[in-house]
């Protein structure tokens, strides 16, 4: 059993409980335009480029023989003509570019997950992020049993948009569910991230019946989720759905731009991190909806 | 059944336990404290040859004496004629100038400098002190030309000062001009006996005593004798205020001073003057960097528990506790303009550890160590250096206490690990008892309590330098000179295991050159400098009838540090993968771009910087270069014995001296420039290169052979203010204070704070007086340090996205 990462991030404090390893799986079916990780949009490994990091020298472009490289103040990628032979990764003297996403075993990311069992302690463990973990939901399940076998507590960060199947197994293998619910209208959710919710909210519905511990959560982004008819709305059906539901909002935060720099795209999300007085606001929201268990960073 | 209902006796003692701790987190800070602190901050520093002036004298007239004896009367004159002051406040009193971090001029271990270097002091770029231009008259007329020639400085350099500055690229000895501290005394002992218990206890020895020990012992009675001496002149001194300002305080300090030149403590108010007195006098005799309390905590709580069940207030034992703590602030040290780069901030040391364990490996911890952590918690000074003891079973409630306070951004405490620290103890022959009663002295050096001369700053081993040596025929690259064995260059080691071969025998040739300079040097203080009322404060000296200097300590142990592990894995992993095994770099190149410090070569040094990997990311074939030429480095100190008869130990710790000790060093293979800093601390990783974040930097560091770094070592972390700001924040930071002990790394210590406070702080430095960084194993004011070293300080990996 094998699946594309594209990231592990030790020393992981947000993804859950305690000290946490988290891999990133590669691939989501949603196109959320404020992505915090465009890189892990696609399930294919892809070239990347990291402009801080380039001497401008020109090496990777004089070693690329499928001349998929041009250079000016910047390196451009035409990832239709690359290979992903790696002969530019491995001539640049800086770190510029590098292959983002690889092919490994369940086993083997496992063992990364566990390296850090250490620090673990009483609450942490392995999360799996992405990217959509249950677009792989097969691997994922896999790596969760083989972390749950050594001892490691497990957790999913996951939008939920994946076949019942999928879940069921999870649900075998997970600890906590950390699920997104980013906008309650589903036109406008297909409309803003390219899929409906319908899926999605079922699936919380169902998580919630199976008695699976669940954190609700939904990023504040500027112009997209913020607005109070969406999370009061969000914050009641949540409410509805299971009166002890835990919910936290993740404030906006702007630092993924210089990834989209890097894709030479516009990051189409003006803005910048709420106050805590903006927070305080929504808490409200939360406490007028009845939400008791407000999870607050 | 009873129990379910009520809670048993040991029951109600945890809950007792937990109201009086909370309690204590609740305690203000007095205002007493707040205007002794303000007082303290405002005054300026002096250098002062008062102490220089009677000690001349003194040896004047008694040059027909014995060495001890005329230390001794020289430290009595000093003790019965320095001035002394008492501020109306004050509750903890004594000190060894009247004003407050006076830099004493010690001439009998070093004048010479002080000679070169008076006019410099004030405008000195570390360790700046202000002079009365009298000062300087009165010393180059009557004190520098009695000690010209006798001084410990004078006589070393006539000595080994051509063998010294042979190697001083490579090792740097230390102890030539000052005398060597990092000593823990038997406090435990002073305090049960008091001058006068201890004069006795060397009077019942004088009825059996051969001639050399008679002369110890006499000059240990004098020695105490002058101690009694200047307890009663504070005594005298309190009462005289006391009639002019009538505040209770004065009076109490009156009679305390008065009964402790006679006979022990009894209360806790007692117990802190006299512990107080016992390290002012060891400074006026010694002038050493660090003499430590070691565990307060423990050995003190017989005297807080008798004063609690009469009446004493937690806030009363928080304002005394408070007043000590001031009182370890107002003692620095003054080192030459050199030594000030490598230690940085005149540290003192007065290092005092909390927690850990019992002997029977319970649980340690008491109301003193939590007293202690609010104590640190309200004033955040640099003083004392408080280390926190942790071990498997440490209580969450002590972890999590300490947590917050490191959160605050002192530096402090800093974290030493039982489960690794007593094992390493043990496996260089300390009892099990000894091992698990140990302390920290100065910074982050090792010691049991109150019986050892471990001499921990023997020398520091410059690892990188030898390996430059080694890679250019024993060639400088910087200044061009042979002072190395000239073995080959890069060119002409045919494969990594023959520069390997060659690195082992450079640093055997160094390590015996250095081995021989130390034995001369310590041999000039047994010489020179007999202590004799330290002695009386070490066991087995007064039952040996032997000074410290001359082997009497039941320990005796030399250090010194190898540095620095970084810097060694990462250049020795670059050659090894980019030229010996994938052969990207050709060693011509390479030798060249060293040599002329990648000045024609930036882009050879970045690959060599971004395609070799790093230690501190948990990868580990590099890790292993560096564990290798530790182990290479500690096994080869095994052969040596110190002029006191112990053993060698390495320590794996540089204080702040990875910024001179990489100025001495060229560009090395792992992409750093000639004259570029060293990686800082001990085992840290190369600042910026440990990319995997601090999980994989722990695991990297725990891979080094702590149970062979004895001496001591040192990790540096540097953290956000915002972690430590929630619940969950603290619960995870302990966590990772979990898995350091888990891991059996030795120390660790942590940096919190952000760069725009330290900006702030270095254009506006008067308004960030009190503001603290730990520079290595102490922690100094951020605005006293030099600017290269604040610039190394924000250039330090933060672990931002917490």
């Amino acid at each position: 059993m094998t699946g594309v990462i594209f990231d592990l991030k030790r020393f992981a404090v947000h993804d859950g409980g305690g000290l946490r390893s988290t891999l990133f799986l590669k691939g989501c079916p949603l196109r959320c335009p404020w992505c915090q990780n465009p890189e892990g949009m696609e399930l294919r490994p892809a070239l990347w480029y990291s402009p801080g990091e380039c001497l401008g020298c020109g090496t990777c472009r004089a070693v690329c023989p499928e001349k998929a490289l041009t250079l000016d103040e910047r390196i451009h990628i035409n990832q239709e003509a690359c290979t992903l032979c790696g002969v530019c990764e491995e001539a640049c003297p800086g770190a510029a570019l590098k292959q983002m996403g690889r092919e490994i075993t369940a086993e083997e990311a496992a063992e990364l997950l566990l390296r850090d069992q250490v620090f673990f302690g009483e609450q942490g463990g392995v999360t799996l992020s992405g990217g959509e973990v249950l677009l792989q939901w097969e691997f994922a399940a896999q790596v969760l049993k083989l972390c749950r076998e050594a001892g490691a507590n497990t957790a999913i960060e996951t939008c939920l948009l994946a076949p019942r199947r999928a879940l069921e197994v999870m649900l075998l293998v997970t600890d906590h569910f950390m699920i997104d619910i980013k906008i309650l209208d589903s036109s406008r959710h297909e409309e803003l991230l390219g899929a409906g919710n319908q899926q999605i909210l079922e699936n919380y519905r169902w998580l919630v019946e199976q008695g699976a511990d669940v954190l609700v959560r939904t990023p504040l982004i500027p112009g997209y989720t913020d607005t109070e008819e969406n999370i009061r709305g969000i914050a009641r059906f949540i409410r509805n759905v299971d009166p002890k539901a835990r919910y936290e909002l993740l404030n906006f935060n702007p630092l993924c731009r210089s990834k989209y720099a890097a894709l030479e795209q516009e990051y189409p999300v003006e803005g910048r991190a709420l106050s805590q007085k903006e927070l305080e606001r929504y808490y409200r929201i939360l406490e007028e909806e009845g939400i008791q268990y407000i999870v607050k960073e | 059944m009873e129990s379910r209902c009520f809670p048993s006796s040991k029951g109600k003692e945890k809950v007792q336990n937990m109201i009086q701790r909370e309690q204590i987190a609740n305690l203000l800070c007095s205002a007493r404290i707040a205007q002794l602190k303000e007082e303290m901050l405002d005054e300026p520093r002096y250098a002062s040859i008062e102490q220089a002036l009677i000690v001349t004298r003194s040896y004047q007239e008694t040059e027909d004496k014995p060495r001890c004896m005329q230390r001794a009367l020289a430290l009595k004159a000093s003790l019965e004629k320095i001035a002394i002051r008492i501020e109306p406040k004050e509750r903890i009193v004594g000190n060894r100038t009247a004003g407050v971090r006076g830099g004493v001029v010690f001439p009998e271990t070093g004048a010479s400098w002080v000679d070169r270097e008076f006019e410099d002091l004030p405008t000195r770029p570390q360790d700046k002190f202000q002079v009365h231009p009298e000062d300087i008259e009165t010393f180059r007329q009557e004190i520098l030309p009695y000690w010209k020639g006798r001084s410990l400085e004078d006589q070393v350099r006539a000595a080994v000062g051509p063998q010294v500055d042979a190697i001083a690229k490579v090792v740097k000895v230390n102890q030539k001009d000052h005398s060597q501290g990092h000593i823990c005394p038997n406090t435990e002992k002073w305090l049960r006996l008091g001058p006068a218990g201890i004069r006795k206890e060397a009077e019942s020895h004088l009825l059996q005593a051969n001639e050399l020990q008679r002369n110890f012992y006499e000059s240990v009675i004098v020695s105490m004798e002058g101690a009694s001496a200047f307890m009663e002149r504070y005594a005298k001194l309190a009462g005289e205020l006391y009639q002019e300002h009538g505040m209770e305080n004065l009076a109490q300090i009156a009679q305390i001073c008065h009964k402790l030149a006679a006979e022990p403590p009894q209360t806790y108010q007692e117990a802190l003057q006299s512990l107080w007195f016992l390290y002012v006098i060891l400074q006026m005799e010694g002038n050493a960097s660090s003499f430590s309390p070691g565990r307060m905590d423990q050995y003190l709580y017989p005297y807080y528990t008798y004063s609690r069940e009469r009446g004493m207030e937690l806030s009363e034992a928080l304002e005394l506790t408070e007043c000590l703590w001031l009182k370890f602030n107002q003692l620095v040290y003054l080192r030459n303009s050199n030594s000030a780069r490598y230690f940085a901030g005149f540290p003192i040391g007065f290092n005092v550890a909390i927690g850990g364990q019992k002997a029977d490996g319970t649980d340690a911890s008491n109301e003193l160590s939590y007293l202690f952590l609010q104590a640190q918690s309200h004033l955040l000074l640099p003083q004392p250096n408080l280390s926190l003891r942790i071990f498997k079973d440490s209580p969450q409630e002590l972890l999590e206490t300490a947590s917050r306070v490191i959160g605050q951004g002192s530096g402090m405490p800093q974290v030493f690990n039982d489960e690794s620290v007593v094992p390493a103890l043990e496996s260089h022959g300390v009892s099990h008892e000894d091992a698990m009663n140990y302390a920290i002295v100065g910074c982050v050096e090792l010691t049991t309590h109150g019986n050892t001369l471990a001499w921990s700053d023997a020398a520091m081993f410059n690892l990188l330098k030898a390996l430059e040596l080694t890679l250019n025929h024993g060639v400088d690259m910087l200044t061009g000179e042979k002072t190395g064995l000239d073995l080959g260059d890069l060119t002409t080691y045919e494969t990594f295991e023959d520069l390997e071969a060659a690195y082992a025998k450079q640093i055997d040739y160094f390590s015996d050159r250095m081995v021989e300079c130390v034995t001369q040097v310590e041999g000039m203080h047994e010489k020179l400098l007999p202590t004799p009322f330290l002695s009386a404060v070490i066991d087995d000296c007064l039952s040996k009838g032997q000074d410290v200097t001359q082997g009497g300590a039941h320990y005796n142990f030399a250090g010194v540090q190898a540095i620095q592990v970084a810097n060694v894995a990462d250049s020795l992993a670059a050659i090894k993968s980019l030229v010996y095994d994938q052969k990207k770099i050709a060693k011509e190149e390479l030798l060249h771009a060293l040599v002329t410090n990648y000045q024609d070569a930036p882009l050879l040094r970045a690959t060599l910087l971004n395609k070799a990997p790093k230690y501190g990311n948990d990868i580990d074939w590099v890790d292993e270069l560096g564990t290798k030429w530790v182990n290479y480095f500690a096994d080869g100190l095994k052969k040596y014995r110190n002029g006191r008869g112990g053993i060698y130990q390495m320590g794996l710790y540089t204080v702040s001296a990875h910024v001179p000790m990489g100025q001495n060093v060229g560009a090395s293979a792992d992409g750093r420039l000639a004259k570029d800093p060293l990686a800082d601390g001990g085992v840290s990783a190369m600042y910026g290169r440990d990319v995997n974040g601090p999980t994989a930097l722990l695991q990297s560091v725990a891979k080094l052979p702590f149970e062979k770094a004895s001496n001591g070592t040192l990790l540096n972390m540097k953290f956000l203010p915002q972690f430590f700001k929630t619940p969950t924040g603290i619960q995870k930071f302990t966590d990772l204070l979990r898995a350091v002990c888990r891991l059996g790394i030795s120390h660790i210590q942590f940096n919190v704070l952000n760069e725009t406070d330290l900006r702030a702080a270095q254009r506006t430095p008067e308004q960030y007086r009190s503001l603290t960084v730990r520079v290595a194993g102490y922690t100094a004011y951020f605005t006293e340090l030099a600017p290269d070293l604040q610039e190394e300080i924000i250039a330090r990996t933060t672990y931002e996205d917490l």
